[in-house]
């Protein structure tokens, strides 16, 4: 969708983004792949001598940056105006070889170069020569184009000073609007971690639900021999733990502190008492290990894509809300919240029987932001 | 100063906060400062010579700005236009602080802004006669503006007369260009930088 178009008298730039469902989230708009098209349609000249211009949003910040730094520059220009207003009259014929000229070229060149530097580490690819002006006389301007250049343009764009000032203010606009807002900028590796994504939240997601089963069962069986506190509680909680979201979870540790032992919710709380219990017990305790030792796989696979989620965020709110249905409404109301909702099922099959052996009422009072310290 | 108070994100034109701000990032060094008056005095000259404003405009900006403390009324203005070290005469003549030159590039901004219809007739108009071949004088605009100018000038600066009506011009039209730029959203951040980068050299 068109996002923003900036249309002063001698250009028109247009911007475009998609709306990323990230913005749910972040309370504000997100954009990504942000795209822009400029115009440089100065009604004065012939159609044959616009010019169009299409980039994305970092070769958008590399011309915004070489226009205002060129502008800067010309305006800073100090006791030379005699010399340089000279040539004003025959613009065609100053070039970029009086001093003046060239010695602000020099300067300019030097300041982009920088700029390239500062932001190549992720762009040299896309991005080998960066846009820079010239002056050609007092009141014309040579754009050399670098990798933004099409076929239809050419390498040079000549600029009047007008033009100049409407490219630099539409810039400058658009920088003050669009570019602050965040925004989502490593498309490019979206299309090869989008399937990826899926297999591996489905993979998280049912790992969680299948060891939350089984350990329930499994606790439904061994509860009835054993006198571990944390099978004290009646066996019906635990039935309704799963339905419970899952990221309030971990919040219930504080309040089982004061009831039960000084550590009751180690990692290891679990698993550790029942072995020194009787060789049925912790035979089967064997059988409730394998499912907790198994979120570390989908852990590494939940590593593995949370970091590109953020670069694709559509598949996932979908396999997410379909597995979990509770979890993500209750957090989303809560409050906006950036935590991966992915890591839940890592934590799901320990702190769910924890969740068991709490009474409902301290649900409310979990803070959301517990729920990003990393799983035991 | 009192203006300092707030902050806020961008730039707007509703008050002079946001702009203050951005001003008091980078401040001159007292050597700078004399380069800085006379480069805001003919920048005002310029305008003045283009929109034929007038000191009423000028304090009736202060005021819109907020910035009644500095400009309170004309004899305060003609006190801190002349601390151009440029100026004739000595009677007068005040230091100016940063303030009050940020005050001025405020104003001076705010102006070129309200005015930046004329400023763009004038510098398409020049624009034309470059590419025409033709003296800027033989339009009228740009002919008039160049006279009052010129006239002002002599009439108010002390190194008038080591200065050719050519150069003259071109100072004129080098300012009516510096001016388009300042007319925008963002023209008071430039005008600030452009005074620091010149007052260096």
């Amino acid at each position: 969708m068109v996002l923003k178009r900036y249309t002063p008298p001698t250009c028109t730039l247009e911007i475009t983004a998609k709306s990323s469902p990230l913005s749910r989230w972040a309370g504000q708009p997100v954009f990504k792949s942000l795209s822009f098209e400029l115009r440089l349609d100065d009604p004065r000249l012939p159609d044959t001598q616009h010019v169009t211009l299409r980039g994305d949003r970092i070769q958008l910040e590399t011309l915004h940056e070489a226009v205002s730094t060129y502008v800067q520059n010309l305006l800073g220009e100090s006791r030379d105006w005699e010399s340089n207003l000279n040539s004003q009259i025959d613009r065609t014929a100053a070039g970029p070889d009086s001093p003046s000229a060239s010695g602000n070229a020099a300067i300019f060149d030097r300041a982009v170069n920088t700029s390239e530097l500062a932001t190549s580490p992720p762009n040299t690819a896309y991005l080998p020569v960066p846009p820079r002006l010239e002056p050609r006389g007092l009141l014309a301007h040579n754009l050399f184009l670098g990798s933004l250049s099409a076929a239809e343009s050419g390498p040079v764009v000549p600029l009047s000073t007008l033009q100049l000032f409407d490219l630099a203010t539409a810039l400058d606009n658009c920088a003050a609007e669009v570019m602050a807002l965040p925004n989502l900028n490593r498309e490019s590796r979206q299309p090869l971690s989008s399937p990826w994504l899926k297999v591996a939240a489905l993979l998280v997601a049912s790992a969680g639900v299948t060891t939350g089963t089984i350990k329930m069962l499994d606790r439904a069986a061994t509860s009835r021999p054993t006198d571990t506190p944390s099978t004290k509680t009646p066996s019906h909680k635990r039935f309704t733990a799963p339905a419970a979201p899952a990221h309030q979870h971990r919040d219930f540790r504080q309040p089982q502190l004061a009831p039960h032992r000084p550590r009751p919710n180690s990692p290891h709380q679990q698993t550790e008492p029942h072995p020194a219990a009787t060789p049925a017990i912790s035979r089967q305790r064997q059988r409730t290990q394998r499912p907790t030792e198994r979120p570390s796989i989908p852990s590494r696979a939940n590593n593995h894509y949370s970091h590109p989620r953020r670069t694709a965020p559509g598949p996932l709110p979908s396999t997410r809300t379909s597995t979990l249905p509770p979890a993500p409404t209750t957090a989303q109301t809560s409050s906006r919240r950036t935590a991966p909702p992915a890591a839940l099922p890592v934590c799901f099959p320990i702190s769910r029987s924890r969740a068991a052996t709490l009474p409902p009422p301290h649900r409310v009072h979990c803070p959301p932001r517990q729920y990003r310290t990393p799983s035991p | 100063m009192r203006s300092t108070v707030k902050s806020s994100a961008p730039t707007n034109e509703t008050g002079p906060s946001p702009n203050w701000e951005e001003l008091t990032r980078k401040a001159p060094e007292p050597t700078q400062l004399d380069n800085i008056k006379a480069q805001l005095d003919l920048v005002l000259l310029a305008l003045e010579a283009l929109a034929e404003i007038g000191s009423e405009a000028m304090l009736k900006v202060a005021a819109e700005l907020n910035l009644e403390p500095m400009v309170a009324d004309r004899v305060a203005l003609w006190r801190l236009r002349q601390s151009n070290p440029l100026r004739k005469g000595e009677g007068g003549r005040k230091k100016l602080d940063v303030e009050e030159a940020r005050s001025l590039v405020l104003i001076s901004c705010h102006l070129a802004c309200q005015h930046q219809a004329l400023i763009r007739r004038a510098v398409a108009l020049l624009e034309q006669m470059a590419e025409q071949n033709r003296e800027p004088h033989t339009i009228a605009l740009l002919g008039d503006y160049i006279d009052r100018f010129s006239n002002t000038y002599a009439s108010r600066m002390e190194d008038a007369e080591k200065l050719s009506a050519r150069e003259l011009t071109n100072l004129a039209l080098k300012l009516l260009i510096d001016l388009l730029f300042y007319s925008s959203p963002g023209g008071h951040r430039r005008l600030w930088l452009a005074l620091l980068d010149r007052a260096k050299n």
